[in-house]
């Protein structure tokens, strides 16, 4: 059910919220804020939004027009963990002041109006985006452009080049060769501990998450975010990466999302799942069908020993079996074991869960289209 | 070559320009034809129209191809290293 303002103004009131942080995403994508103090922001504020001035924002507004309304979305509320006084992240639509309307260059509003347009098209009413971005992390980065040089220069306990190098109280030799972080247990992977934190921390936040590892280029890391709707997927990818940037930077590290840092190793991509439903994903009904045989067949399930794993905290994190047709094992973009609310596979006896899933013969969401990844 | 071919199939080579060019306004400046602006453009166009280099034996499809294959392991070079301005645009991303 959607949240009111006076949902909104009970949490500050009752999570002594200090700070209300107002954010929205630039053009380019980059997560931009204004602070508010909260004992301002009354109804009115939280419902019809607040003037700012869009006109400084690249590639938005002219000067002469640059008055904007940032409207908070109150559904996509969240507690900022980092700030040292209590602080609400509110999520902000860009509202045209002399229409009414969706600021069309906010990327937002394009991620709702793409919702809007496949339930137009009919061919489903729910997209399910689930994306995997990958990004390094560096103890020193300098570089510069300059009239008279220009250089990039990066350092981190983890890459090849330094396994020569004389470290103040010895060089402990464990690290990755280039292209061969995926994935070898720590002391090699050095960073465990920081992506657990980044992890447990989304979670906190409310994000669903499933999994973090190390990546294939030394220092290069990934962290499973699993699926959710377009809109608040995209609010969520900009929660993963404000998260993964701060956390870094409390380990005095620093963590970047840009493609292409290292030449001789791997670059930072986001791989991204989607499919397109209709009716919402429901736990109970998501039993895996193979997208090339349709068909959930006792092979499938009696293939995939670990879906009736007897540990509540040990689920299968994708959908997987026997396709029929292709005599292979596949793997669907759809994860339904990891759609799970945490407190939900935290608390659930496994048997049951798996029992349930494996006696529902309905799928009333039915997937339109699944890829499958054979 | 490129002046022979012109001059063979009585190619107009356009009026000539009395104005500043840096000065033209961008709708003016579109009709106004370029130079290839990376060398990837310029493989581009060398593979597609090269038949005017071949006339006389001058140049051989062979040695253009393998001219062409050569000087894409540049592109190729130059487009996956990274600069610092890609650090300058992209870190903060």
């Amino acid at each position: 059910m959607a949240a009111t303002a006076s949902d909104v103004l009970k949490r500050i009131k009752d999570e002594e919220i200090e700070w209300i942080d107002l954010r929205f995403t630039d053009p380019k994508g980059k997560w931009q804020h204004l602070t508010m103090v909260a004992s301002i922001l009354g109804e009115d504020e939280l419902t019809d939004g607040l003037m700012f001035d869009g006109s400084s924002i690249a590639g938005w507004k002219a000067i002469n027009e640059s008055d904007m309304i940032l409207k908070p979305d109150l559904d996509a509320v969240y507690t900022d963990p980092f700030s040292a006084t209590p602080m609400l992240i509110l999520i902000c639509d860009i509202v045209e002041p002399s229409t009414g309307e969706l600021y069309a260059r906010d990327p937002r509003s394009t991620a709702k109006r793409a919702e809007a347009y496949v339930k137009a098209t009919g061919i489903g009413d729910t997209v399910y985006v689930g994306p995997e971005a990958e990004f390094f992390m560096f103890d020193d980065v300098r570089f510069e452009n300059s009239y008279s040089s220009s250089y990039y220069k990066i350092d981190d306990i983890e890459l090849p080049g330094n396994s020569g190098r004389e470290y103040e109280g010895g060089n402990l030799a464990h690290r990755p060769r280039a292209k061969g972080g995926y994935f070898p247990v720590a002391p090699v992977d050095s960073a465990v501990d920081i992506r657990g934190e980044m992890v447990s921390t989304m979670i906190e936040m409310g994000l669903p998450c499933d999994k973090h590892h190390h990546e294939v280029a030394a220092a290069q890391h990934e962290l499973g975010l699993t699926f959710g709707t377009l809109t608040t997927t995209a609010d969520r990818m900009q929660i993963y990466k404000y998260v993964v940037h701060q956390v870094a930077h409390a380990y005095g590290k620093t963590a970047t999302f840009m493609p292409k840092p290292i030449k001789e190793d791997n670059g930072s991509g986001m791989h991204t799942h989607f499919s397109i439903w209709q009716g919402r994903f429901s736990r109970a009904t998501a039993m895996p069908a193979c997208p090339t045989c349709a068909s959930i067949s006792s092979a499938a399930s009696s293939s995939m020993p670990r879906r009736s794993t007897p540990s509540p905290t040990r689920r299968p994190t994708a959908t997987s079996g026997w396709c029929r047709v292709t005599k292979r094992r596949c793997c669907w973009l759809i994860r339904a074991a990891t759609a799970r609310p945490r407190a939900a596979f935290l608390t659930a006896p496994a048997p049951s869960r798996s029992a349930s899933r494996s006696a529902s013969p309905m799928r009333s969401p039915t997937p339109i289209s699944l890829m499958p990844r054979c | 070559m490129a002046g022979l071919d012109g001059i063979q199939n009585k190619i107009h080579p356009g009026e000539a320009m009395d104005k500043n060019l840096y000065d033209l306004p961008p709708a003016e400046l579109a009709n106004v034809p370029t130079v290839c602006a990376s060398l990837r453009e310029a493989l581009e166009q060398l593979s597609a129209d090269h038949d005017f280099l071949l006339k006389g034996d001058v140049f051989s499809k062979d040695q253009i191809e393998a001219y062409i294959e050569l000087k894409y392991e540049e592109v190729a070079r130059w487009e996956m290293t990274p600069s610092p301005v890609e650090y300058d645009m992209y870190y903060s991303g």
